[in-house]
């Protein structure tokens, strides 16, 4: 098919339009959204944790009852209904207000233990790799001897010392959590001060508190996000595990692992609510931080760009 | 304009990696990457120094900076020695010193836009405050020929040229005295070098810059420097006028370098030094001179006594003993 000439509009080239740039100047963070914003599973995790820290603060607020608030005699072990939502406990306490509660110790727990990690292993792991030779050498072995100790042991030992509650089960779960993330920015920044960037700033005169929190640790953002994100379910879960032994936060305070432990004894029985509600957001919570963390890390790597 | 006065003294520079092995870590040899080197730039001269990859060229050139730190000898800068500095005192001696990097993809921050970067130097050194930074980063990128819309860019949003425009914007944000370029066009498409080249000597003029040029192109080379300084296996063989080394040079490696460079005209004869061997492994360097191995004039004191770099006329510098002869 030919098209007539008189069609075509003639474009001028204009020089001085020759080096304007038709995208809006993207950040790295802003180009890693748009790709993770095109991931519908991370958005759906996002969603759902967003929610569910919604429903954590506000959920108790919705109802009537406490969730220390005992009803003996006929409340005792009622069925989910328009009274209690998610029904009652063998104490008579509120399903639905206990759940939401325990939504809050674990989510701050898991928020908090990913915190103390973030800060003791990034500036423990920057300096260490930065420092590089026989400072990095000590810092290392202090590690892997930390490593080597067992986590369970640790974190039974601080239970027994030290009063039983979140803070405890934080600073537990927070002596060996770090370790991980000390290794992984280490290794980004041994890799990284390689760089020419980084040689150039030294040339500079910049100082290392500049060096590290200016150029090394900003370009380390990304796998330390990635890594933050696996960090807070596993700590969520943790928690579960250790209240599930008897080793969490104790009566009346109810988090996720209590309350599978307490409805546990009542598995086969009749009252299914009591396990099926705290177990069923718990897996949410998990699923919901590992659909995140998935997609954010294939959104922050380069490599994934189309 | 060159003068006679000499604002870099550098004196028996060596840097030596230890090469470590066994159980315990244990020295079991070193890597001689710079040996025993001398020279002298004078200040508002370009002194350009060549050698073939791995003969020790840009570790010289990072060691006189200490980003890495020197084993021995002395960095004579204004007078004062910069290998006693203390990290204080070094870090203030920055401003005099900069250097632009070779590989323009590398050498800038991909976090920061472009404007944040040449303001890094102001702000690491406390000079002026936020408004009058932004206002010396507009005239430092019209100055390397940027515009200062270009100022909100990141690194990728730039082509090689422009980037190493940033590089040099960078380093002359502190109004350094020497720069150390450490083969700032090598990575450059041949269109661009010139660009880069030309905008390194009008900013020569303008600053009142000195230059220590590291290279491994003749062409360029012998296009910017004022003097050449040819590096082998860690040691500076030759020194001279540019001009006076390129039409007369005296080192056997000199004359093999050189006739390697290509003559673009198809019926010019010459004479061409093809070299054998492979350079020697500077963990174990030859005893003597070091280009013993590959010399086509070798002689028997080459092999025992490591030849003097010394003066052979007319500040024309060469570490022969064909020169005793």
């Amino acid at each position: 098919m030919a098209i007539p000439a008189h069609k075509f509009e003639r474009v001028e080239r204009k020089v001085e339009q020759a080096e304007t740039i038709r995208k809006p100047s993207i950040s790295y963070w802003k180009d890693a959204w748009l790709r993770l914003r095109k991931n519908w599973l991370a958005m759906l995790g996002l969603g759902l944790i967003i929610f569910l820290v919604i429903m954590a603060i506000f959920g108790p607020v919705f109802s009537k009852y406490t969730y220390y608030q005992q009803d003996l005699g006929a409340g005792q072990n009622m069925e989910p209904s328009s009274e209690h939502w998610f029904g009652t406990d063998d104490l008579g306490r509120d399903v639905f207000v206990r759940t939401w509660e325990g939504a809050r110790i674990s989510l701050q727990i898991g928020f908090f233990a990913a915190l103390i990690d973030l800060v003791v292993g990034v500036l423990y792991g920057g300096f260490s790799g930065y420092k590089g030779g026989r400072t990095d050498e000590v810092m290392m072995r202090i590690v892997d001897v930390l490593w080597g100790l067992p986590y369970l042991l640790v974190v039974i030992l601080f239970l027994v010392v030290f009063e039983p509650g979140m803070w405890t089960i934080i600073m537990a779960l927070s002596v060996t959590g770090w370790l991980n993330m000390a290794r992984l920015v280490r290794g980004q920044v041994l890799q990284l001060k390689e760089q020419e960037y980084v040689m150039a700033a030294q040339t500079l005169g910049a100082s290392t508190k500049r060096l590290l929190f200016k150029h090394l640790i900003p370009n380390t953002m990304g796998p330390i996000l990635v890594m933050l994100t696996f960090t807070v379910p596993n700590a969520i879960f943790a928690e579960a595990f250790l209240s599930f032994l008897g080793l969490g936060v104790q009566a009346p305070v109810a988090s996720w692992g209590t309350m599978i432990n307490d409805a546990l004894v009542v598995v086969l029985s009749e009252e299914w609510w009591r396990l099926f509600f705290p177990a069923f957001f718990l897996s949410l919570t998990l699923l919901a931080f590992n659909a995140f963390g998935d997609g954010l890390r294939d959104a922050l790597d380069p490599k994934m760009r189309k | 304009m060159t003068s006679s006065e000499t604002l870099l003294q550098v004196r028996n520079l060596k840097k030596y990696y230890p090469i470590r092995g066994g159980v315990f870590g244990r020295k079991i040899g070193e890597v001689k990457a710079v040996d025993d080197v001398s020279f002298a730039v004078k200040k508002g001269e370009t002194l350009g120094i060549v050698g073939e990859s791995g003969c020790g060229k840009s570790t010289t050139g990072r060691s006189i900076l200490r980003l890495e730190e020197p084993t021995a000898g002395e960095v004579e800068f204004e007078g004062a020695d910069l290998t006693k500095l203390s990290g204080e005192e070094m870090r203030r001696m920055r401003r005099e010193l900069q250097m632009v990097f070779q590989d323009p993809f590398a050498s800038l921050n991909p976090r920061q836009t472009a404007g944040s970067i040449i303001e890094e130097p102001l702000i690491v050194h406390g000079l002026g405050d936020a408004k009058e930074r932004k206002e010396k980063v507009k005239e430092l990128l019209s100055v390397v020929g940027l515009d200062s819309y270009h100022a909100g860019r990141y690194p990728h949003q730039f082509s090689g040229g422009q980037r190493q425009r940033i590089g040099i914007a960078r380093a002359l944000a502190v109004n350094p005295k020497l720069i150390v370029a450490d083969e700032p066009v090598s990575a450059l498409d041949v269109s661009i070098q010139s660009q880069v080249l030309n905008l390194l000597e009008d900013l020569q003029e303008t600053y009142d810059l000195t230059y220590l040029f590291i290279a491994h192109d003749l062409s360029v080379v012998r296009h910017i420097s004022d003097r050449v300084g040819v590096m082998y296996l860690g040691r500076m063989v030759e020194l001279a006028d540019r001009d006076e080394l390129y039409e007369h040079p005296i080192h056997p490696y000199t004359r093999a370098l050189l006739s390697a460079v290509p003559v673009p005209d198809p019926d010019a004869k010459r004479e061409r030094i093809i070299l054998t061997g492979d350079v020697p492994s500077p963990t174990n360097s030859p005893k003597g001179c070091a280009f013993h191995t590959r010399c086509p004039h070798v002689m028997d004191i080459c092999r025992e006594k490591r030849p003097e770099f010394k003066d052979q006329g007319s500040g024309h510098f060469a570490a022969c003993h064909l020169t005793e002869a």
